[in-house]
């Protein structure tokens, strides 16, 4: 399915894994950012998503977060959110879910956070 | 609350003349003595004197007797008058005796005080008469006197008996009055100081017996004069001891009841106070908005209780509505309320959230609230003309909603607890502003737990929310009034009594059942026509691609496209939403399938209204010929539960209710399924609850 997220995988290090996200993350691309994430989930590292480049956070791409952070806890692992927009940061919050996402303010913070 | 004994004063009177026991019984006790010691006295002197007359008879005739006797031994000798006359010269010597005479057998004088007439006959002086006596005299013996004189004689005896003369004394009879005389005086000495020791003995011994007497009048008198506090001090271990003890306790028993009479006419004083103040908060109790009546009513509990209710007018014709239940009764329930109204009419104005309100409300109220106290409440904000409801309940009884569309009664529960039930923060936590939309002929009801926990009167039954559903159901259809005096008729057959144990309180906003014409909510289709008259459309095929549009296009609808970048993206978000469920749910993606969507601004010229008051006043319109939508009863996604967080669903719905003011669904009109969304700018989104899942129309 066509999709307006671009992923572009960044420099991580040996526990973690950075994605930044570029577009909207709605129904048609969230099966396709699952899919990046998977190659992290299974290596068994940390996850960074830089959100700078979010436009649109649909419903489904909430859930996709969700999801993501519900599947990194379970093999103890993290999935930290980074340098979210005031526009995304408010879709999460009008839903009540802050408190089940990591929210950071850069993506080195959320780095620094997983590498303590 | 200490109750002060204001003894009642007895009224002034004007002394009364009495008399003084003490005195009576000690003067009728005196003078029954005087009487009885003069009487004694009378008869003693009467014995007396007849004694002492007799005893100088007897010493008369004794003499007498002497005389004889001497004579009798001289009258036979030669010249008896040389030894009587000495004799009788002896006896004359003494003062009483005035008479002492020797006579011979012959009558003539052997011895007399005048020596001239020994020998001569003797004459009985005159006027001699026979004595009265009590004395035996002997044979020839006689007492005879005159008022001067008492003669006694005795005759002169020789040996064999035989008479040879006469012996005659006589005594003065003024030595007997003065003998007398002096008994009798002597006899009045005494009787004088025996009635005086008698009288004063007597007084002091009455009134020692008596002086109980003036304490039991004291102690009365103060009785009287509402003095209950000092008993009588009369330590006696007669019948007024007793009575003393008596008056004692009856003061006692006296002062217990006046204390309770002014308790219990403080209590009905209270109790009538409440009361008048409940009486003077409550509105009238039917008010009519346009399209919507709200009505209440209460039926006071004997001890009367806290239950509140208002129905307040707000700005931008917004009507306030509050019904609260505080915990305590009695004046201090009734203070807690008059408090509460007086801070929910301060702070309507200023706070558009009845959550936020609520807060506010628990911040000031709280001080005044006695530990442990607290009060239940909801408050709501209503839109008469869309009927949109926008309330806040902290742990108050389920808000009853009758929808006409389903004729089933749908319960909203409240998620929060009481105010002031735990003062650390929590309301604020647990508090949020929920939405109801009253459809034409929808009834809301809410009660306090007067209704809900009535009892049977048999079997203590509880009345129960389920009874009162039904209550609702079978009278929603005949108006508010109608249904709150079904509601009183029926727990008031239920509980057996006309008189609550605990204040029965409803509240009913009713829609009438017909939508005026040419007002906001009327017939669907006038909305599409108008629409498609003067609405901003965007067409889109059901293709989740073309939602990409969706903020292009509403950058160019009028008024929206003013918004701020938040706001924007979140009528887009919500738009998004409405949009996906509909292409991916209803057209199940088939591009050829379409949608069309409008905006339609609000009719007034745009320089007549804030840019956030058009937005309000006009809607959103989404068109489709897909499969109709139900929409499933509104039940909360609970994200605390892993599982809810995993599977990622409900989200997109929750997104649309938070954000919209107010979504009505039409299924299956001629126009194909039709939905309105309205929003509104100053509304911050709901982050629990919201506008309920449009219901069918």
């Amino acid at each position: 399915m066509a999709h307006d997220l671009v992923i572009e995988r960044a420099q991580g290090d040996s526990t973690c894994d950075v994605l930044r996200l570029t577009g909207r993350i709605d129904a048609r691309s969230a099966s396709h950012l699952i899919e990046e994430c998977r190659q992290t989930l299974v290596a068994g590292r940390h996850l960074v998503l830089n959100l700078a480049g979010v436009t649109f956070l649909s419903s489904s791409g909430i859930g996709t977060l969700l999801v993501l952070s519900e599947r990194f806890d379970e093999i103890g692992k993290t999935v930290s959110f980074a340098s979210a927009s005031d526009l995304v940061r408010s879709s999460i919050e009008l839903l009540s879910l802050e408190t089940f996402l990591r929210f950071h303010d850069s993506e080195d913070e959320a780095r620094r956070k997983l590498a303590a | 609350m200490s109750v002060a004994v204001v003894a009642a004063k007895s009224p002034a009177r004007p002394a009364r003349r009495v008399l003084s026991l003490r005195l009576l019984v000690s003067g009728v006790a005196a003078g029954l003595m005087t009487c009885a010691l003069l009487g004694a006295a009378v008869i003693s002197e009467r014995n007396a004197r007849a004694t002492l007359v007799e005893e100088i008879q007897r010493r008369l005739l004794l003499e007498a007797r002497n005389l004889a006797l001497t004579s009798s031994g001289v009258m036979l000798a030669p010249f008896p008058e040389l030894t009587l006359q000495p004799i009788v010269a002896d006896l004359l010597e003494r003062r009483e005796i005035t008479l002492a005479v020797v006579l011979g057998l012959d009558g003539r004088v052997q011895a007399h005080p005048d020596a001239r007439r020994l020998g001569s006959l003797y004459e009985k002086p005159a006027g001699l008469a026979g004595e009265p006596t009590r004395l035996t005299l002997a044979e020839g013996e006689q007492l005879t006197g005159d008022r001067s004189t008492m003669v006694a004689s005795a005759p002169i005896l020789i040996t064999g008996g035989r008479r040879i003369g006469t012996a005659i004394v006589g005594l003065r009879r003024s030595y007997l009055d003065r003998a007398i005389e002096s008994a009798r005086l002597r006899q009045l000495m005494l009787l004088v100081a025996l009635l005086v020791i008698g009288v004063a003995l007597t007084l002091m011994i009455v009134g020692h017996l008596l002086r109980p007497i003036g304490a039991l009048r004291e102690g009365l008198d103060r009785i009287g004069r509402g003095d209950l506090d000092t008993p009588l001090a009369v330590r006696d271990h007669t019948e007024f001891g007793l009575l003393a003890e008596t008056v004692n306790r009856m003061a006692a028993r006296i002062k217990s009841a006046q204390r309770e009479a002014l308790e219990r006419d403080r209590l009905a004083r209270e109790v009538d106070l409440a009361r008048q103040i409940q009486q003077s908060i409550l509105p009238r109790s039917r008010v009519k908005f346009g399209q919507i009546v709200a009505c209440g009513a209460q039926r006071a509990a004997a001890e009367v209780g806290g239950d509140y209710f208002d129905i307040l007018p707000l700005r931008r014709n917004r009507v306030g509505l509050a019904i609260a239940d505080v915990s305590g009764k009695g004046l201090a329930g009734c203070l807690v309320m008059s408090m509460l109204s007086a801070l929910i009419r301060a702070l309507r104005g200023t706070y558009d959230s009845p959550a936020r309100l609520l807060v506010e409300l628990e911040r000031n109220l709280v001080p005044a609230l006695e530990r442990g106290s607290f009060v239940t409440i909801t408050y709501g904000v209503l839109d008469p003309v869309t009927g949109t409801l926008r309330f806040a309940s902290a742990g108050h009884t389920p808000a009853l909603v009758w929808r006409a569309s389903t004729r089933a009664v749908e319960r909203r529960r409240s998620r929060s607890v009481p105010v002031g039930a735990i003062r650390n923060g929590a309301l604020e936590r647990m508090l949020h502003d929920e939405e109801v939309v009253l459809e034409p002929g929808d009834v809301l009801v809410q009660v306090t737990d007067g209704f809900s926990e009535a009892h049977h009167h048999r079997t203590e039954e509880q009345f129960g929310f389920d009874r009162i559903s039904e209550v609702i159901a079978e009278h929603a259809q005949q108006g508010a009034e109608q249904v709150i005096a079904a509601l009183q008729a029926a727990v008031t057959e239920w509980s057996g009594t006309d008189t609550p144990m605990d204040d029965e309180t409803v509240l009913v906003v009713a829609r009438d059942a017909t939508p005026a014409a040419g007002t906001e909510g009327s017939d669907i289709l006038d909305r599409l026509t108008q629409a498609r008259r003067q609405g901003s459309r965007l067409a889109l095929r059901a293709d989740l691609a073309q939602l990409s549009r969706l903020g292009v296009w509403l950058r160019d609808c009028p008024d929206i496209g003013e918004l701020d970048v938040l706001r924007a993206a979140e009528v887009e978000s919500a738009i998004y939403e409405m949009c996906s469920n509909v292409i991916e749910h209803g057209l199940g993606e088939r591009e050829e399938e379409e949608l069309e969507l409008w905006w339609v601004p609000s009719g007034e010229a745009p320089e007549t209204l804030p840019m956030t008051d058009r937005i309000r006043a006009g809607y959103f319109l989404l068109r489709d010929r897909g499969t109709e939508f139900h929409p499933r009863e509104d039940r909360p996604v609970d994200f605390t539960d892993r599982e809810v967080r995993l599977r990622g669903r409900g989200l997109g719905l929750l997104m649309i209710r938070r954000i919209m003011s107010q979504v009505r669904y039409h299924p299956a009109t001629p126009e194909g399924n039709l939905t309105l969304m309205q929003y509104d700018p100053e509304k911050r989104p709901n982050r629990t609850g919201g506008s309920p899942w449009p219901t069918t129309s």
